[in-house]
């Protein structure tokens, strides 16, 4: 019996860089090296080639210097104190942090303000729902004020109304506080809505660095179209290239291969032929272009550049 | 010095607050005690009756009684922070601590003393109010009470480095539970939790002395006791040398652990 050791490469090849105040979205299948990239960028691990800068640190070898500059919030691990209210555990990280009183009280005053959470905070956390847990989370978080906040799975296990107040709050913080934000996350709904940069990974790699709207742009193939028709419509006469998705009553929804056929002129034709009530265009969800590019892997580079021409 | 303290100071402060939340535990965990110097006290009653000495060991009855309230309620106090270590290090949760501004030994250190101080102060009122009923009341001198909550808190860092430095053995096995098992029983034989260590016979008494364990249980519930302050001078200086000591040991097997690190997944 002999022990092999194999040697995987989580991340491999990558190369990116990152403005202050920007707000960037690290994607990607199950594996994909998400993970592995946020603990690099915050020194919990040591890259075995290559090197990495954050502000103008080595995230690794300067962690103790670096970690009064930039601060973590990975979803399923908590840094409150189960059985006490947060505002306990805000004043022990003032401690921790090195954080002077009265800044420590004016912080915390900000902090309660921006995520509403006077009504909880003397309360013990194990009483508090998820989501004002998270909110309370992330406020622990921000308290030593830093530069660069890492968020990996913020909002997993959340509600719809918690999940949207917490994308909405680190939102302004990213644009009027100019926090740089780096985030993990599967849901592309909170992505869409926080950030403005995207890395796709997959096997470790970079197989996309785009901006959203842009990647939005390179990867559409399709658009959607709903129309509400105004009483009983003969069968529509589609021209090649468009198909009906789903009919419901007066209601049916189309899709477009803009490869094929340009959306306006189908929604013209269809128009000009038929009583219509309501009409509107839609793009697929940014889910759909995601999966297509985790699907074609490498190749994704290449074919945005190819639908760029041909947008072009 | 002071300033950098300052966290792992609060750190305790806040354990302890923490632990008052689980009032029934604290309860059950005196309660415990209860039981044990009953027994204690029957059996030590019947040993000195039958052999007839004044004195065993350098302690009378009352001293050997009130020797076991201290030195049971050091040990019922202890906290499990071997096993989350260990549970820190098999889920990764070490590795995010590494981004935070503290050492890690020296916070799972504050953190379970704050904690250790909570339960031993409840678990010795009640000990004391036990033994109080079955013996009559005892008063250490007003003189040595400082001299003993220092030597106390040493013994207990001391034991807590002991036990956070074989939670870090997690970095190499899976479980520690065996290696803690060891520790505990030599604790409890060599350190003299049920028997003074002045009651072994010469070769074990030697071996005992040689090892830190007494420092942890027997030296600050002989100083209970005795009461003596030119034994409690170099008895602190033990400790603090076993505390530095075992600091020094853990450290490194935390900077050794650390290195092989492997964070698995999200």
């Amino acid at each position: 019996m002999r022990r092999e050791r194999q040697v995987i490469e989580a991340v491999k090849d990558v190369s990116f860089k990152v403005e202050p105040g920007r707000a960037l979205a690290l994607i990607g299948p199950n594996g994909a090296g998400k993970s592995t990239l946020i603990k690099l960028l915050c020194g919990i691990l040591s890259p075995t080639r290559g090197s990495i800068r954050v502000l103008g640190m080595d995230p690794f070898k300067d962690r103790s210097k670096l970690a009064y500059h930039i601060s973590s919030v990975f979803g399923q691990r908590s840094q409150l104190w189960y059985h006490l209210p947060p505002i306990d555990t805000f004043l022990l990280l003032g401690r921790i942090y090195d954080i002077d009183r009265v800044e420590l009280k004016k912080r915390m005053k900000e902090l309660v303000e921006l995520f509403d959470l006077s009504s909880f905070l003397y309360q013990p956390v194990r009483k508090l729902s998820l989501g004002q847990r998270m909110r309370c989370e992330i406020a622990a978080a921000l308290i030593h004020n830093p530069k660069i906040l890492f968020l990996d799975e913020p909002t997993i296990g959340l509600d719809v109304v918690a999940r949207s107040m917490v994308i909405d709050i680190l939102k302004d913080l990213n644009q009027r506080k100019n926090v740089t934000i780096i985030l993990t996350s599967h849901d592309t709904g909170d992505i869409e809505r926080l950030c403005e940069d995207v890395i796709v990974l997959n096997e470790g790699r970079i197989v996309l660095e785009s901006n959203i709207r842009e990647m939005r742009k390179n990867f559409f193939h399709t658009k959607i179209i709903e129309i509400e028709f105004a009483g009983q419509h003969a069968d529509l006469d589609l021209p090649p290239g468009v198909s009906v998705i789903e009919r419901s009553g007066p209601v049916v929804k189309l899709e477009v291969n803009l490869k094929v056929q340009d959306a306006n002129e189908v929604v013209s034709r269809i128009v000009a032929q038929n009583s219509v009530r309501d009409i509107t265009i839609q793009d697929p969800p940014l889910e759909s272009i995601i999966q297509h590019i985790y699907l074609s892997g490498d190749p994704a580079g290449r074919e945005a550049e190819q639908n760029a021409q041909i947008d072009g | 010095m002071l300033k950098s303290m300052d966290k792992y100071l609060a750190a305790a402060a806040l354990s302890a607050k923490n632990y008052l939340g689980y009032a029934s535990e604290v309860i059950f965990r005196s309660g415990f005690l209860v039981v044990i110097l009953f027994v204690f006290v029957n059996l030590w009653t019947v040993t000195y009756s039958r052999s007839g000495a004044e004195i065993i060991a350098g302690f009378d009855l009352r001293q050997m009684l009130w020797y076991l309230v201290f030195t049971e309620s050091i040990v019922i106090s202890r906290p499990r922070v071997h096993l989350k270590v260990e549970e820190d290090i098999r889920t990764g949760t070490v590795s995010y601590t590494l981004v935070r501004p503290y050492n890690y030994l020296l916070f799972q250190l504050s953190v379970s003393l704050g904690e250790r101080m909570v339960r031993f102060i409840s678990t010795l009122l009640v000990g004391y109010a036990v033994m109080a009923v079955m013996v009559g009341p005892y008063f250490p001198g007003l003189s040595i009470l400082p001299f003993l909550m220092v030597t106390v808190v040493l013994a207990m860092l001391a034991d807590l480095i002991g036990m956070i430095t074989i939670g870090f053995f997690a970095f190499w096995v899976e479980d520690v539970s065996p290696f803690f098992l060891v520790y505990s029983r030599l604790q409890m034989l060599l350190g003299g939790m049920i028997v003074p260590i002045t009651l072994f016979p010469p070769f074990l008494r030697k071996l005992s002395e040689w090892l830190p364990f007494r420092f942890m249980v027997y030296a600050p519930a002989k100083l209970f006791v005795n009461c003596d302050i030119s034994q409690a001078l170099s008895l602190m200086a033990g400790q603090i040398f076993i505390c530095v000591l075992l600091f020094l040991i853990g450290m490194s097997i935390y900077r050794m652990g650390v290195k092989r690190l492997d964070v698995n997944g999200g």
